[in-house]
């Protein structure tokens, strides 16, 4: 009903005709294919799609250019537990961190103060502005920052802060800074005021629940496994140790359904010396020691754009490694928890036939506006086919495991052209 | 992984693992209710993979959603628009899906698996068209069968091999942009022109075919002429004096005398980025059409086969230093493989029956998340069914 209403005011919204890009942070859908232009250029992981022809935007010049998409996006790690992580290296700062957000609305300049000090606004907020912070070298950082810092350039590997390589090397810096500020605008503009204080209370059981899963000797696997518990019941292991598969472990249990164990055909798949079965358990096995069973999931984003707020607006599909379609609740554990179910929710897909996950589009013009302003500031000129880049930035902050950028690196590794 | 191959082992190939896109199921389903109906033969269907994945993610054939349905004259269509580059590279299979759950059990699978293997040996093979149309040895098959009330789709995904036995003997591997002195391909400078090679090689193949999929399979040549040529597609390919043929186009210069045996390298693009170096399924097949025709396309042995790691990437920016040190060269020892040259009749049945052994129909089979060989469930019902939704929607 409510994706019904929204599809009617989307209609009824008059397509934006004028730019209004540096004022607003918004875009006129020939911005948007420009934008997109872009990127698909730069970074060929990225294409256009046309979608479901019946469900195209008029107000889409190109019936084969209605959105960009990207799949087999990686996922490594849950958002949850790099939250978590972060959280056991602090906690000595919680309860200070906690009080000073208590005691101070969440406003920009506040939150900007805040975010001088270092650590403490940082503590308070988990750990995705960190890596902003990581090309500043600025004193001030507390020793827990350096940690989550060095951490973070260790996974996320090269080429992030070439995201606007092609621009030259100096745009490094100004994106950092309008990523900057982007982070402060997500936090202050998805959370109010009013509800800080609940996050507050929020942070601290998950500062708790957090500690407790980094005592065990690995909270990665300890969480994984909490949370096929939660959803999927006991068919649901990547490394498939209770049998049965992926997401269908709760389709198990129903009547109706098949066990699956019962269309097994042992004379098939015999032994062939030439083949190595990829996917199953091979792929998960440790290469080290200290290297975690991590489950790889992938995701495929897509970027819509909403006539209603005349921004871009993403959506995700996630797979588990076998290759199941993710269940809501498990895609949000790669959204930053503070986000899943309030600004990350399940929508119909405006393109599409199936529900994605989607991060709602209500403030991504103002912090838009704010990220062109400080890129602007930086005394560089802010063009619009540089919008997606920058929104991209602002993106990883609500899913930041989600590792779209290493497909970028390779344009920024290589890219003069 | 924890297996590697060493040289003078059997070569051994990464089996594909499927990925089938939600939208995939949704098309099937579509055309279960409008096309498909209780008609359960087999229907064509494409998939897709391409190079340059993490190198934790496995060797994925992807089935998408409209355009892995799509018809000859879908193809024009999509190849004059944008898109259609996803996972750049197509493979041929075919979706039979049955109508009940019980027709799904009772298949008898090896037969239908074979059938295809058989196919593939006489289009590709014998009849040598995989020389025109290489995506010929590229073949799947997708059994399902579609609970369109459940939203659930029972699936199980074989991929065809000729050959039962490891008949490819791994001499030595190598990273393309090492340096070997004396070999045709080795060292960044010479990697980086097969990059900038097959970046013409694929805009050929678009312009040709009118499609937009790369070609998984090409000839690294060195040109004979030193100096290299001056006709136009990448100066700088030129300049190292390595060319990019696809097989068709090499098949003519050889026969023309143009291309000597001894400076060629065969390549395909590898959808597994295994950081051992083990070759991904599509070598596998590509490897019995060398063997099998080795008359007509390549000398005995050895041959060498350079993996491309960096797909479309590769292709619009040239290419980086990081991309390309993920190709590697593969020296492969074709010896122990039957070929087809052995003579006509009784000879020529051998060769056939070495390449297709009995048991062809039960190879290839995907074996399930846990890993048995047996089905698997994707239930869509989470990302369908509006009223799980509704739990999760605000």
């Amino acid at each position: 009903m409510l994706s019904l209403a929204k599809r009617i005011r989307e209609t009824v919204t008059p397509a934006r005709k004028t730019s209004a890009f540096l004022s607003q942070g918004v875009l006129t859908p020939e911005e948007f294919i420009e934008a997109g232009e872009q990127l698909v250029f730069k970074c060929p992981t990225w294409t256009w799609e046309a979608g479901d022809p019946s469900k195209a935007k008029d107000c889409l010049p190109d019936k084969s250019r209605q959105f960009l998409v990207t799949r087999n996006v990686p996922c490594h790690r849950r958002a949850k537990d790099l939250e978590g992580e972060y959280v056991g290296d602090t906690e000595v700062r919680q309860g200070e961190s906690a009080s000073m957000t208590a005691a101070a609305p969440a406003t920009g300049a506040q939150q900007n103060q805040r975010e001088e000090q270092g650590g403490v606004y940082l503590t308070m907020r988990g750990w995705s502005p960190m890596w902003w912070q990581i090309p500043r070298e600025e004193g001030g950082m507390g020793g827990a920052t350096a940690t989550m810092a060095m951490r973070r350039s260790c996974s996320w590997g090269v080429g992030r802060g070439g995201l606007l390589g092609g621009e030259g090397g100096a745009t490094d810096q100004d994106g950092v800074a309008a990523g900057l500020g982007a982070i402060q605008l997500v936090e202050s503009h998805f959370t109010s005021p009013a509800k800080a204080a609940t996050s507050t209370a929020d942070t601290a059981a998950a500062l708790q629940e957090a500690a407790r899963e980094t005592s065990t000797a690995s909270g990665a696997i300890a969480d994984f496994s909490g949370a096929g518990e939660e959803g999927k019941g006991s068919g649901g292991g990547p490394a498939g140790a209770g049998g049965g598969v992926g997401a269908g472990g709760g389709m198990l249990e129903d009547e109706d359904c098949p066990d699956l164990d019962s269309y097994v055909e042992d004379n098939l798949m015999q032994g062939d010396e030439a083949t190595v079965q990829a996917g199953g358990v091979s792929y998960l096995t440790a290469q080290e020691p200290d290297d975690p069973i991590l489950p790889t999931r992938s995701y495929d984003l897509s970027i819509t754009y909403d006539k209603h707020h005349q921004t871009p607006r993403m959506f995700l599909f996630g797979y588990d490694e076998s290759g199941q379609p993710l269940p809501a609740e498990e895609v949000f554990e790669d959204v930053m928890q503070d986000y899943a179910r309030q600004t990350v929710t399940m929508e119909p897909h405006p393109h599409l036939s199936s529900h994605h996950a989607s991060v709602h589009p209500c403030k991504h013009a103002s912090t838009m506006k704010i990220m062109l302003e400080n890129l602007t500031k930086g005394g560089k000129e802010a063009r619009v086919d540089q919008y997606l880049f920058i929104f991209l930035k602002f993106i990883q902050s609500v899913v930041p495991t989600i590792d779209y950028d290493y497909t970028m690196s390779v344009d920024a590794g290589g890219g003069n052209n | 992984m924890t297996s590697t191959t060493g040289p003078g082992d059997a070569l051994k190939f990464v089996a594909f693992s499927s990925l089938v896109k939600v939208e995939f199921w949704t098309e099937l389903a579509t055309k279960k209710l409008d096309t498909y109906r209780l008609n359960d033969d087999a229907q064509p269907i494409y998939g897709f993979y391409g190079s340059g994945h993490d190198a934790r993610t496995p060797c994925r054939l992807n089935l998408l959603g409209e355009s892995s349905f799509d018809s000859p004259d879908d193809e024009g269509r999509r190849a004059a628009g944008p898109g259609a580059r996803f996972e750049e590279c197509r493979a041929i299979g075919y979706v039979k899906n049955v109508n009940t759950k019980e027709a799904f059990k009772e298949l008898d699978k090896p037969a239908a698996l074979a059938a295809i293997a058989r196919e593939t040996w006489a289009d590709a093979v014998e009849s040598d068209r995989a020389v025109a149309e290489p995506e010929l040895l590229l073949r799947f098959l997708l059994l399902t069968f579609a609970d369109l009330k459940k939203s659930a789709f029972l699936h199980w995904f074989a991929f065809p091999t000729l050959g039962s036995q490891a008949l490819f003997r791994l001499v030595s591997s190598r990273p393309a942009s090492a340096a070997a002195p004396g070999v045709l391909l080795g060292g960044p400078a010479d990697a980086a022109s097969v990059v900038r090679g097959l970046a013409g090689l694929w805009a050929r193949s678009v312009e040709g075919t009118g499609r937009p999929h790369c070609p998984p399979f090409f000839v690294v040549v060195k040109d004979p002429r030193p100096g290299g040529r001056d006709d136009g597609d990448g100066e700088e390919a030129v300049a190292a004096g390595l060319r990019v043929l696809s097989l068709l186009e090499f098949e003519r210069e050889r026969t023309g005398g143009e291309v000597g045996d001894d400076t060629v390298v065969f390549g395909f693009v590898d959808p597994c980025s295994e950081p051992g170096g083990m070759p991904g399924w599509p070598l596998r097949n590509f490897l019995v059409l060398l063997s099998a025709r080795q008359e007509h396309i390549t000398r005995p042995s050895p041959v060498r086969h350079p993996r491309h790691a960096g797909g479309a990437a590769a292709h619009t920016t040239g290419g980086g230093p990081s991309l390309l040190g993920r190709s590697v060269v593969l020296d492969i020892d074709l010896s122990a493989a039957p070929s087809v040259s052995g003579g006509p009749g009784e000879a020529a049945a051998a060769v056939k029956a070495a390449w297709l052994p009995a048991r062809v129909g039960s190879l290839g089979w995907e074996p399930n998340a846990a890993g048995r060989p047996g089905p698997r469930m994707s239930d869509l019902s989470s990302v369908l069914d509006p009223a799980r939704l509704a739990e999760n929607s605000v």
